[in-house]
């Protein structure tokens, strides 16, 4: 037991206190003579229509690109076994986007998809338009769409693991029963691949909540409303000196995210016995 | 940036000049030699107080050894960010100022006085870090209309409040080219408004280039500049203090079209060199130049190199001004010495304070203006400028009934320091966007009003 005394005074500084602190601040009126006002900043922040704008398109964010993510690293990932040659190769680049740095990515993405940028022109062979992306509802998707390249390659190393590690036994039993394609997946990898599936999925809503960076250094700190997230809201009032939104919303956004990843871990974990 | 980084350095050399109160801004040497006259105080005043300010002006620090001689038994710590214009290239910029002062504000270890005057004031009041100073201005020992320009005072209320008292302000005024006056001959009497607002002006404009010269023109840069000369965010669009958004609004859309198309077909430039603008701005102290029956030039040769004819206030298209406000002080929330910071800043809206206080702003206390206009006056003597043909009083009575005129016209303060830095890059980028042909009309009001109403309802 006193070996455990350097570890929870550690935790006590440095998380416990300033967890505890954090949320009777948020019972409080102002950092300035506080008063006691209860839920009062709860409420107000859940009737704020800017804070529920940043967490409407926080949770769109988060269903559609996480399975999005997941599924096309998983399609990537079979493809990479399925291939005889050339696998190395494949794995170092889809593992590139999550190497560059992340202004060099904001940057390229940016002039990208500018108005009158490289994907307008690509575009125009197609079909005329005078888009300005970033300022439009597109801007969710621009979204989406870096957020599954960038962490695309994290996915499939896992994925890639998970599905070298079923034994082959499985797949030549269902060989010799007949089994094929949609069947052989749908029985044999998919309940094998789930363990990993839950920590892909549990780790790509973790970063789906980092791809503030890039968004922050495309868009600024008041990007289209398509694309304000919760982060943008949590970064602006906290450079407004607002400490009673700030803390407030912290805390709306850890019990979010406890929710959400509990009700993960029991669908997965049910997932598993169902299959086992 | 370019052109807010402008405003600060117009607005440290107003205020250094405001508040190196009692001097000529030329002489240096005067500055440091002149001292001030002041009776003792009858109240027995004790205690520190300190200030947080991030520009050093010479007049506050005066006030304040003006102060601590009146009541020997105080100390003031004038707590400057930068000492000299040259550190503001070192890093020492406003930004810095403010985020320093935000932690300390939020730590609640900020000075007992803020000067206002660079800094987002609404931002600290809505965060509640600035003292309520209405119960000591309306209360007893108070300030009133009768003995002050409370109009000006008032420009600073947020929700029927007071968070913040201006020590001095100034009126933009603009007037016309002396040669376009005669050669178009012009007519004052033909203008029945007490101030210049666009529409007036292009009456005049067009009356000049139709009976004159086509080439003159309106002094207001071009693009975003010229827009913000004539409209700018802080007059119609933004309410900053309100959080109310008024950008995607026909009105504004014209307003953007019609100074495109002012610029296009040249009634709107950005040239000083041959003299062609019809309109210049004032300096402060050449506003008692209004009158031109009151004085006659001393050089007749310079004469019509000069901009006095019809000076008039500078106004909105609706018809308001926006004053300049000098030394705007506020007690932080946190001070524990409320009772003295209270007393310092009644001290420097004090007649026996502003009475010294030189030509360079309008006083706050009324009993201050005659002082006022005679170092304006007696400025115009020793530049040699001009030789008043009426007597001080005269100039002193109608210039008290004018300035109680415009001051009925004014809704508000100018300041570049309320910009929100958010708010402003937003502004700049895509207005400009839109001068530039980049962008529509409607587009960029549909971006700003989404954009900023945002920003102001987080």
């Amino acid at each position: 037991m006193l070996f455990l005394i350097p570890s929870l005074l550690g935790m006590g500084i440095f998380y416990v206190i300033p967890l505890v602190g954090t949320f009777l601040s948020t019972l409080m009126s102002g950092v300035i003579n506080p008063t006691f006002v209860g839920l009062k900043n709860y409420q107000e922040l859940i009737t704020n229509p800017i804070f529920r704008l940043g967490l409407k398109n926080t949770l769109i964010f988060i269903s559609m690109a996480v399975p999005i993510g997941i599924l096309v690293s998983l399609v990537i990932a079979l493809g990479i076994k399925k291939l005889s040659t050339h696998k190395r190769l494949l794995q170092c680049i889809v593992l590139i986007p999550l190497v560059i740095p992340t202004a060099s990515v904001a940057f390229f993405w940016k002039k990208f998809f500018e108005k009158n940028g490289p994907f307008t022109q690509l575009l125009s062979y197609f079909v005329s338009t005078d888009v300005d992306w970033l300022q439009s509802n597109w801007g969710l998707f621009i979204m989406v769409f870096i957020y599954v390249w960038k962490n695309l390659g994290y996915n499939t190393i896992l994925f890639t693991a998970a599905l070298y590690n079923i034994p082959d036994s499985y797949y030549e039993s269902a060989a010799l029963d007949g089994g094929s394609g949609w069947r052989v997946f749908r029985y044999i990898t998919l309940p094998c691949i789930l363990p990993t599936g839950g920590i892909v999925m549990i780790m790509s809503i973790m970063n789906s909540f980092k791809v503030f960076k890039e968004i922050y250094l495309i868009a600024d700190a008041y990007p289209h409303e398509s694309m304000y997230l919760l982060q943008h809201y949590m970064n602006n009032v906290f450079n407004k000196l607002d400490y009673q939104k700030l803390t407030t919303a912290a805390y709306i956004f850890l019990v979010l995210v406890i929710i959400g990843k509990k009700g993960f871990q029991f669908m997965v974990r049910r997932g598993c016995n169902s299959e086992g | 940036m370019k052109i807010k980084r402008l405003a600060w350095m117009s607005t440290m050399i107003i205020s250094s000049l405001v508040v190196g109160c009692g001097q000529s801004s030329t002489n240096m040497e005067e500055r440091t030699e002149k001292t001030y006259e002041v009776i003792p105080g009858e109240k027995n005043l004790e205690g520190t107080i300190s200030i947080s300010t991030y520009w050093c002006q010479q007049g506050l620090q005066d006030a304040a050894k003006a102060f601590e001689k009146k009541y020997p038994g105080t100390h003031i710590e004038i707590n400057s960010y930068i000492k000299d214009f040259n550190e503001m290239d070192e890093g020492k910029t406003v930004e810095q100022y403010i985020k320093n002062l935000n932690t300390a504000m939020m730590s609640g270890e900020a000075e007992d006085l803020v000067v206002l005057d660079d800094i987002p004031i609404y931002k600290y009041i809505q965060s509640g870090y600035l003292a309520d100073l209405t119960p000591m201005i309306t209360g007893e020992d108070g300030l009133n209309n009768e003995a002050y320009y409370m109009k000006a005072i008032d420009t600073l209320k947020y929700e029927d409040a007071y968070y913040g008292i201006p020590i001095g302000f100034d009126i933009p005024f603009q007037a016309i080219n002396e040669t376009a006056f005669k050669k178009a001959r012009l007519d004052e009497k033909e203008w029945t408004k007490d101030y210049w607002n666009l529409e007036e002006q292009l009456k005049v404009v067009d009356k000049v280039r139709q009976q004159y010269d086509k080439e003159y023109f309106l002094l207001a840069g071009e693009g975003i500049n010229a827009f913000d000369y004539y409209y700018g965010w802080n007059t119609e669009y933004i309410d900053l203090a309100n959080k109310k958004v008024s950008i995607d609004t026909p009105e504004f859309v014209e307003a953007l079209k019609q100074i495109k198309g002012l610029v296009d077909q040249g009634y709107i430039k950005d040239d000083y060199e041959d003299n062609k603008h019809v309109f210049d701005g004032l300096a402060v102290n050449e506003a008692p130049l209004y009158n031109r029956d009151f004085f006659k030039f001393n050089d007749v040769e310079q004469e019509d190199y000069n901009w006095c004819r019809a000076i008039k206030p500078k106004a909105t298209n609706g018809g308001k001004i926006k004053i300049n406000l000098s030394l705007v002080l506020g007690i932080t929330e946190a001070s524990t010495n409320k009772a003295l910071c209270w007393e310092f800043i009644k001290f420097m809206a004090s007649e026996e304070w502003q009475s010294q206080m030189g030509d360079t702003c309008i006083p706050i206390n009324r009993a201050a203006i005659k002082p006022y206009i005679k170092g304006l006056m007696d400025n115009a003597k020793r530049w040699n400028t001009c030789t008043y043909v009426v007597s001080e009083e005269e100039v002193y009575e109608d210039y008290a009934k004018r300035l109680e005129g415009w001051l009925s016209h004014v809704d508000g303060y100018s300041d570049s320091a309320q910009i929100d830095e958010a708010v402003w890059t937003s502004w700049q980028e895509e207005i400009e966007a839109y001068f530039k042909g980049e962008k529509e009309a409607e587009e960029v009001a549909k971006i700003l009003q989404n954009k900023i109403s945002v920003m102001l309802n987080e």
